[in-house]
């Protein structure tokens, strides 16, 4: 049974050194509407209160959609769901496992091949070799990149290492699916394959948590919503009701 | 992270990190057995990336210290005046392993800095990133001590079946890197100033550690050898390696100050590993 189980959730990041600290104070509070609030606290160190007193319950087939300014916390939020930030308050409780779906990129190597990259994309992602070699026809087909898979990955565009930048993140099997905006790679074609996958994914998995600034894209994916702004919550409900929440552009 | 009874992974996490607990400890450093494949085969990849094109792979490693190894015992010799049937031999050993030491701990400096971004993507116990450097050297050194027989067959010393203590004593040094490594990382991912320091302090150690020259050959001094965990680790590893079994003293040292590293690795890690994402 996947859940998640947020309760006053806080996350401060302690930002720059002494020297680089003015220049980066005065740029953000020149821009008071963007980012968290800025505090000094623990001495001379100053902090971004990233995320601020944040709750809430999803249970099996919610699909929560996160909205807010740049800046509001939801890519922190994401990461903190995804286990990557510890709460500095509050708790968190996660069952299910994380299909992470952003910065799906990191960590390829250059030099080596398509399909030396997916196993090591594997590995950095958890699989054991044989799970991975279980998954590698099955990345294969759906990249479309044919005998491209034995060459270094240098030699691709940057299409193609889209291409197979997402069709290894979709072939990781999980109970909850994190989106830092919905993926859009490729060529038309390709692009309809994405969609279509990113779609079977989210139907298939118990839960959602899509980060994106296209409502309409959120009102179709999401029947809950969670407003963020300043790292607080402006409002947590349906996706319509939170929507309706937004100023209007 | 803990597996429930239906197969399903659950984490719960409280933001009370001054707290540790025993469970906390045994949670954190669990990976260290547990995801030793991980590690493993992305050094592997590593080295097989570095290498890639290349007409000896990895075995550059081994020649390039051959290559050292016949400069240091033709040309070299000379200048020093040194009897080469002993000292290269003891030069050859000595500079394998501190070369696994040393370019261990100048890697850890930077370790966590470079994997910065990995580390705020992924989900992974950031353990594995210093594991992985070691992994890595340790394929080097493995690479690099196969000369190593060789210089035997050119200048034999008389090797008995003590050597398979030197076995051990590789453990021990293997344990110290990791620990050491880890300690460094950690502390340079949060204060940067500290690289350029650690890069001075392996140059000290390797002039006060008994490396190109010999223990018995200093005159004056003897403390700092006898102060010199370098030189502990050297005793054990070289040692043996070279019919030389070190007395019991130097084993409890050695034994001594991985131990207190090792706990001390534990306790930073377990305090600090949750607040490296944001030093990153």
């Amino acid at each position: 049974m996947p859940l998640i189980e947020a309760k006053h959730i806080g996350i401060e990041f302690p930002v720059a050194p002494p020297n680089a600290r003015s220049f980066r104070h005065l740029a953000i509070k020149a821009a008071s509407r963007v980012g968290g609030r800025v505090s000094k606290s623990e001495g001379s160190f100053q902090f971004v209160q990233a995320l601020d007193d944040i709750s809430f319950t999803l249970n099996r087939g919610d699909r929560l959609g996160l909205l807010g300014h740049n800046g509001a916390g939801k890519t922190t939020l994401i990461r903190v769901l995804a286990g990557i930030y510890e709460p500095t308050r509050g708790s968190l409780r996660v069952v299910g496992r994380n299909v992470p779906m952003f910065d799906i990129g990191l960590g390829m190597d250059e030099e080596a091949s398509g399909y030396e990259n997916i196993r090591t994309r594997g590995l950095i992602l958890g699989l054991s070799p044989e799970e991975i070699e279980q998954r590698v026809p099955e990345i294969a087909e759906f990249a479309e990149l044919g005998d491209y898979l034995e060459l270094p990955i240098r030699t691709y565009s940057s299409g193609m290492l889209l291409r197979l930048v997402f069709s290894i993140a979709a072939s990781i099997h999980g109970d909850i699916i994190l989106m830092d905006e919905w993926i859009a790679v490729g060529d038309a074609q390709f692009r309809k394959k994405t969609h279509d996958r990113l779609q079977e994914i989210t139907l298939r998995s118990g839960i959602v948590v899509l980060a994106s600034h296209d409502h309409g894209l959120l009102r179709d994916t999401c029947n809950l919503g969670l407003y963020l702004d300043g790292g607080r919550v402006r409002a947590f409900g349906a996706i319509d009701d939170v929507l309706k929440e937004l100023p209007a552009v | 992270m803990t597996t429930l009874t239906d197969g399903q992974v659950e984490r719960f996490v409280v933001a009370d990190r001054r707290r540790i607990s025993w469970a906390r400890c045994r949670e954190d450093i669990a990976p260290f057995v547990t995801r030793h494949v991980t590690w493993r085969a992305l050094a592997a990849g590593d080295i097989r990336s570095k290498y890639r094109r290349t007409l000896l792979g990895p075995w550059w490693i081994t020649a390039t210290n051959a290559i050292t190894a016949l400069i240091m015992g033709t040309v070299a010799g000379r200048f020093l005046g040194a009897d080469m049937k002993t000292y290269l031999p003891h030069f050859m050993v000595s500079m394998t392993i501190w070369g696994f030491i040393s370019s261990s701990l100048s890697e850890a400096c930077y370790t966590m800095i470079n994997a910065g971004g990995m580390i705020k993507a992924v989900d992974m116990p950031i353990l594995i990133h210093i594991m992985r450097m070691v992994q890595r050297n340790l394929i080097i050194f493995l690479h690099n001590i196969a000369i190593i027989p060789f210089i035997w067959l050119v200048y034999p010393w008389s090797v008995g079946f003590g050597a398979v203590l030197g076995i051990l004593g590789l453990m021990i040094v293997y344990v110290f890197v990791v620990s050491a490594s880890m300690i460094v990382s950690m502390i340079c991912v949060r204060y940067r100033d500290v690289p350029p320091v650690m890069a001075a302090v392996l140059q000290l150690l390797f002039f006060i550690s008994p490396i190109i020259w010999e223990p018995s050959s200093i005159r004056g001094g003897e403390f700092i050898v006898a102060l010199n965990p370098i030189a502990y680790l050297l005793a054990v590893t070289r040692g043996p390696l070279m019919g030389d079994v070190p007395n019991l003293a130097t084993w409890a040292g050695a034994v001594g100050i991985v131990a207190l590293l090792t706990a001390a690795m534990i306790y930073i890690y377990t305090r600090y590993r949750s607040r490296v994402v944001y030093w990153a």
